[in-house]
């Protein structure tokens, strides 16, 4: 009878792992997208725009350091890579764009809210979709809740 | 060491999971089956709805509401299946491929057919061959059910829903089936095994995914298709309106460019109320742009020969492409457009309604 329950217990914990490990398969974007919209929540309950601003930055940058450190310490292929770059260019350009850097005008305090749902727009878009393994989604959640 | 109880649970469990090998082999399976009536063996349209869930589709709504899966798109699918009385329709809903504790294959996505309105057929099923041609499962199920009607005029009006149709390669696009190749071409070959015969076309293609609205995908189209909705540049994930296929019902005759219009321009206003980011739609009637397809191509062949595209960025216009002929290409195509509310591009005030991949600039 020990023997027979052993066993079952044993298939049931093997088809368990199993199952855990199929659902776990991530996509990256849909991390960040969360992240973000906890991001713009933050900015809409915000009155003080200089707070508004700084929720902002820290966001950006969280994202930036966490692709940085993806594209350095993940296994990627070239192709991920490359799209893994164009992602965190475009997030770039948001910070510039906010602080009035490379070219923009500073965005002014009356328009951070827009700003805020404008960034969340373009991050949930419908042309990019990155997927990446278990091992790589963990670091993104590691990252941004250490940062 | 072995008694009566452990005997009974040995018998038990053999069943069980004989069973769950044996349907897990089975690739579809019906829900539900409704024989329609005999007189109601007749549609005067049909419209194929392909909606892509298979990877990440999350969004927000303005509350900070998650939205999953393209669900959405499904209800507005169903409500314009159910409006459709005179009407035959095909709904896929591609989801993720799972398996049962890890091992067996489950049917995932559905099928739902719809005649006349009323619900006949709801199939869920998989992809047994993990590399098969794209839409080779969802074409067989749809000569097995669809009806045989004996009207010859039927307009046939296909909507694919998802992320954007990659130029080339387009593997790992299924997350679960990354084996399956989704590009232009592929989703072309596709689309061909729906129609019956080389003579026909459909009359409507809408692609509610980014950056479709290209020279590449017409040209790709153009031999099976009359008119196309796309956008040439990034869309948003809350996706382009269906709902004005009602149309189909309350106007019989309406000519198809005019219900791709209607349809552009109910997504555009709704759009333009909800996002700020820029929106692109475009209307292309292949009928006209088939009289400078040879140009088109032209242009294709030049543009594709330049190996500084830039992969992954979002597209821009081609007007800013060396040899795009502006003049002659804006023949046959209709574009709502509005600029993003920030970013480099807030002060463009037009748009050729055809995208292109940016160039590296030297």
């Amino acid at each position: 009878m020990r023997t027979i329950r052993l066993t079952i217990t044993s298939i049931i914990l093997l088809f368990a792992v199993q199952s855990i490990a199929v659902a776990q398969s991530t996509s990256m974007t849909e991390t960040f997208k969360k992240h973000f919209n906890e991001t713009v929540e933050q900015v809409h309950q915000t009155e003080s725009a200089d707070e508004k601003r700084a929720i902002l930055n820290e966001s950006f940058t969280k994202m930036i350091t966490t692709l940085e450190r993806i594209e350095s310490e993940a296994n990627l292929t070239e192709d991920e890579t490359a799209q893994l770059v164009s992602f965190k260019n475009d997030i770039s350009e948001k910070q510039s764009e906010l602080n009035g850097l490379d070219g923009f005008d500073e965005i002014q305090d009356e328009d951070l809210d827009d700003f805020s749902n404008f960034s969340q727009d373009f991050v949930e878009q419908a042309n990019r979709t990155i997927t990446i393994g278990l091992t790589t989604a963990l670091l993104i959640l590691i990252i941004l809740l250490l940062l | 060491m072995f008694n009566s109880n452990s005997f009974y649970t040995v018998w038990i469990l053999i069943p069980v999971l004989m069973g769950l090998i044996l349907s897990g082999c089975k690739s579809t399976s019906e829900l539900l089956k409704q024989s329609p009536e005999v007189e109601t063996l007749d549609a005067d349209y049909s419209i194929i709805y392909y909606i892509h869930a298979d990877s990440d589709y999350l969004y927000h709504e303005s509350d900070g509401t998650p939205i999953r899966g393209n669900s959405l798109v499904l209800k507005s699918a169903h409500k314009v299946a159910e409006r459709a009385k005179s009407g035959e329709v095909f709904i896929y809903y591609q989801q993720p491929e799972r398996k049962f504790l890890g091992l067996f294959p489950r049917r995932s996505s559905q099928l739902y057919h719809y005649l006349n309105g009323k619900l006949i057929n709801l199939v869920e099923y998989r992809h047994s061959n993990k590399s098969e041609n794209f839409l080779d499962t969802e074409v067989l199920l749809y000569h097995q059910y669809r009806i045989q009607s004996g009207n010859n005029d039927q307009d046939l009006h296909f909507l694919y829903f998802g992320h954007e149709i990659p130029l080339e390669d387009g593997k790992k696009y299924h997350h679960t089936l990354p084996d399956i190749e989704v590009n232009i071409e592929t989703l072309s070959a596709g689309m061909q095994k729906f129609l019956s015969g080389a003579h026909q076309r459909f009359d409507l293609v809408v692609l509610s995914t980014c950056n479709n609205g290209s020279p590449a995908m017409a040209a790709s189209l153009l031999p099976i298709t009359n008119t196309m909705i796309a956008s040439p540049q990034n869309l948003h994930l809350s996706h382009i309106d269906s709902g004005n296929l009602s149309l189909l019902e309350k106007k019989p005759k309406i000519p198809t460019l005019q219900l791709a219009r209607s349809m552009a321009k109910e997504t555009f206003n709704r759009l333009e109320s909800e996002i700020l980011t820029a929106i692109t739609l475009s209307v292309y009637d292949f009928e006209i742009i088939r009289e400078y397809d040879e140009e088109l191509l032209g242009f294709i062949e030049f543009y594709n020969s330049l190996d500084t595209r830039q992969y992954y960025s979002d597209f821009i216009d081609c007007n800013h492409v060396e040899n795009f002929d502006s003049e002659r290409f804006r023949f046959g195509v209709n574009t709502w457009y509005k600029p993003a509310r920030f970013g480099r591009e807030s002060l463009k005030n037009s748009h050729s309604g055809w995208g292109c991949r940016p160039l590296i600039q030297n």
